[in-house]
């Protein structure tokens, strides 16, 4: 790495790497909708009944209220603080949002949470100039796609942008060109770069590297010893050559599922069927979008006293609402003796890409068919909406929102958070 | 009961046995090997409920007499006997000393009574046909038995919902024996000429691990072998060994619909060069992409595949074709485990479209013929 010449020129980075953080996100959605809570002490919480901080306003951070808090510490600081429930959906919709702007950057992004990503620009540099530019640029697109503000790092690697992003917030933009990125890290403890925790930091001042900058001292094989791959690259980081790449590939799902909380008492056989069948069409359906197909289900049904149901298996990997309300069936039949149902299942438990292999004792030619029908089917309701063309027993459905789903990506198989 | 036998003797007949000897049994019975004395010979026999295996050393002059003994701790210890080694077996009050040079184990045994063995061995004085089952057996020699099974073990499924396909067919048919596997995507089939009368139509569909088994027992000799079959076991005799598998009990699908006749698109290849061509191109396979794309014009065939990674191979060959320009695509390890399998220097492939299976055989050879169902691609 050498220092350029002449600094005010245009120098190519050899890598240049963004990270896009968004100003305490949850909140500043909600400052954003609703006027009365800006500039206001604002926490989130998990729903009304939630006692801890999701996140807050960088009102209530300067009077000290950090994310984690308990409410009732969170109150003694400031009285009149207002808490705000999650709206998750919102939160999604919002991020997926800036993530589509983002994309129009580069497509070298990994969102790396909901309110994070990183970017990988070093090849728009012509395009867009340097990369402090492209960091204003992007700084923009999300202002322009969400009204919200960021804070933003950029650096010739993930470590170093990240740590950057931090040191101005809110609003920021902090740039650290490649070429400073050992000496501006040198001085921090090794325990501020994001990935480096408590107990790899024990190790590295057990053996005498506190600060970012003692690391070249150690030799790279201690760490290889003690952690492998991932021993080699924290020496690196330290000093500001990160090599981890901007993932853009989203791993494949574990599992495709959707359920659905019944109302209170449900116990009419049709209206189990109805609901049963409505989840193994979407199951289905979501397993075709994305080209996956499945062997292995669970079906389950919350009862009072809990959980009944049973995995089951097809003789062949799926993608069909039809064979999956079979095992619905099945498991109805098997499981169910009248009592009343809180909440349905249906979970296909080994997604995986679909094939392409025709079977020597299958009828092929039904399958065609069936697989014609299907992409019938879902070009219909991809154009017109979910469920346009669906069974006829899913006519009775009602539209309850689905269970919200614990984890989500906006590229990924998850549509809600 | 006290007796002496060299190391060696004793040592190959346990190996053989102990390998059907499951690591962790659910039944403490089914870890220890059983050791039977009598008929002027010792017998030792593994199982797993599903296979047994016996194998037998001379050791005259005994009387009758039986235990068993942790298989895995005595073959160990025979093992890591020196070679000559002579080693004394005494069995007292529910244990086996085993003395040796100056090496001494005692060994806790567990009473026969409880071993799960189907064969009597001979010992309660039946022979074949006398006891509760019907046995069918024919004779033939070890290396026809052993092309039979290791000409298409490899299409047998592994683990299958459809639990009749994780094994293969043995048909035996009027002049002919015939042995099949499937696993829904592809098919293996090998004729074999009886040189005995065999009569009506017998079928056995022998489980995947029996067959592995046997693939280590068979050797490419003209030795004899006996296969005896009955309608729930099959058993193979072998100098010294006898192999005893339960059979699956399912019906096996109807293979013959599943192999075509009416392909009229054929192309002749160098077994080596298209071989050679799969190889190199199935690098590029993984685990979910493995589908080789084929495209056939007159005498020349181009083979690519691509992966996730944007990687892409092309391979052309020069082959025997002057049917219509025809593309058809396959999983690449099937094509390679039917090109493997077969040894003679020129393969005929059989196509009708790109929807339908192919039908694989050495040139001019129908003895042994592979079904490959394509991919869409």
């Amino acid at each position: 790495m050498h220092a350029p010449d002449a600094p005010h020129c245009p120098v190519y980075w050899p890598r240049a790497i963004i990270l896009v953080d968004m100003d305490a996100f949850f909140a500043s959605v909600e400052q954003r909708d609703f006027p009365e809570l800006r500039g206001r002490a604002v926490v989130v919480t998990n729903g009304e009944a939630g006692s801890t901080i999701i996140t807050c306003s960088y009102e209530a951070r300067a009077l000290g209220i950090k994310t984690g808090m308990r409410l009732k510490e969170a109150r003694l600081l400031c009285p009149d603080l207002i808490r705000q429930p999650t709206r998750p959906e919102v939160y999604a919709e919002v991020s997926t949002q800036i993530m589509r702007a983002l994309a129009n950057l580069t497509p070298t992004m990994e969102v790396f949470s909901v309110d994070e990503a990183f970017l990988d620009v070093t090849q728009c540099q012509r395009l867009f100039g340097t990369p402090a530019r492209m960091a204003r640029l992007a700084k923009k697109l999300v202002f322009d796609a969400s009204g919200l503000h960021c804070s933003v790092g950029v650096s010739g690697d993930r470590t170093t942008a990240k740590y950057a992003a931090k040191l101005q917030k809110p609003d920021g933009l902090t740039v650290i060109p490649p070429w400073e990125a050992t000496a501006r890290l040198a001085p921090e403890p090794t325990t501020a770069l994001c990935g480096i925790a408590g107990g790899i930091g024990r190790f590295l001042a057990q053996h005498g590297v506190v600060r970012c900058g003692d690391m070249h001292k150690l030799p790279i094989s201690v760490l290889a010893r003690r952690f492998g791959n991932p021993g080699r690259r924290i020496w690196l980081m330290c000093q500001g050559r990160d090599p981890e790449p901007i993932h853009t590939d989203i791993p494949g799902p574990k599992s495709v599922g959707h359920g659905k909380v019944l109302p209170p008492g449900t116990r009419a056989r049709d209206a189990l069927l109805i609901y049963l069948h409505h989840m193994s069409e979407k199951v289905a359906a979501r397993l075709r979008k994305h080209d996956l197909e499945a062997q292995r289900y669970f079906i389950g049904l919350k009862l009072e006293l809990g959980w009944v149901g049973a995995k089951l298996q097809l003789a062949t990997p799926e993608a069909d609402g039809n064979e999956l309300f079979a095992l619905c069936r099945f498991v109805l039949e098997s499981e169910w003796h009248g009592e009343a149902v809180g909440q349905v299942q249906v979970t296909a438990l080994d997604p995986r890409p679909a094939q392409r292999q025709l079977g020597l004792f299958d009828d092929n030619h039904a399958r065609h068919e069936r697989d014609a029908a299907h992409h019938a089917v879902d070009s219909v309701n991809a154009r017109f909406g979910k469920l346009t063309l669906a069974p006829a027993r899913l006519l009775g459905r009602d539209d309850q929102p689905d269970v919200i789903a614990p984890a989500w990506k906006p590229d990924g198989l998850r549509r809600t958070v | 009961m006290r007796f002496k036998i060299a190391r060696d003797k004793l040592l190959a007949p346990l190996q053989t046995v102990s390998s059907v000897v499951e690591r962790r049994a659910t039944l403490p019975i089914l870890s220890n090997v059983l050791l039977r004395f009598g008929n002027d010979r010792l017998t030792l026999t593994g199982t797993d409920m599903e296979i047994e295996m016996s194998a037998w050393t001379d050791l005259p002059g005994l009387e009758g007499f039986s235990t068993t003994l942790p298989a895995k701790k005595f073959v160990d210890i025979c093992r890591s006997l020196p070679d000559g080694a002579e080693v004394e077996l005494n069995f007292e009050d529910g244990r086996a000393n085993i003395r040796s040079g100056r090496s001494r184990f005692a060994l806790s045994t567990l009473p026969p009574v409880n071993f799960p063995s189907t064969d009597n061995g001979g010992f309660d004085g039946l022979a074949d046909g006398e006891g509760d089952e019907q046995w069918h057996s024919y004779q033939l020699q070890q290396s026809q038995l052993k092309r039979l099974f290791d000409r298409v073990a490899f299409s047998m499924a592994h683990q299958d919902v459809r639990y009749f396909l994780n094994g293969l067919l043995l048909e035996l048919d009027g002049d002919q024996l015939r042995s099949i596997a499937t696993d829904g995507h592809r098919l293996a089939l090998c004729r074999l000429p009886a040189s005995q009368p065999l009569g009506d139509k017998r079928q056995a569909l022998i489980p995947r691990k029996a067959i592995t088994e046997l693939g280590r027992l068979l050797s490419d000799s003209e030795n004899p072998c006996r296969l005896a079959i009955s309608d729930n076991h099959i058993r193979v005799d072998l100098d010294g060994l006898r192999f005893i598998s339960k059979l699956i009990d399912g019906r096996f699908p109807d293979y013959e619909r599943a192999i075509p006749r009416s392909n009229d698109q054929f192309f002749l290849a160098q077994r080596d060069s298209l071989r050679q061509a799969l190889q190199r191109t199935a690098v590029l396979a993984s685990e979910s992409q493995f589908g080789v794309r084929l495209n056939l014009e007159e005498n020349h065939l181009r083979m690519q595949m691509h992966n996730a990674d944007q990687d892409e191979a092309l391979e052309e060959l020069e082959v025997e074709y002057c049917g219509n320009p025809i593309e058809i695509g396959f999983n690449i390890s099937y094509l390679l485990d039917v090109v493997n399998a077969i040894k003679n220097d020129r393969l005929s492939v059989a196509i009708a479209n790109s929807n339908s299976s192919a039908l694989i055989q050495a040139e001019g050879d129908d003895s042994a013929i592979y079904v490959v169902m394509p991919m869409r691609l």
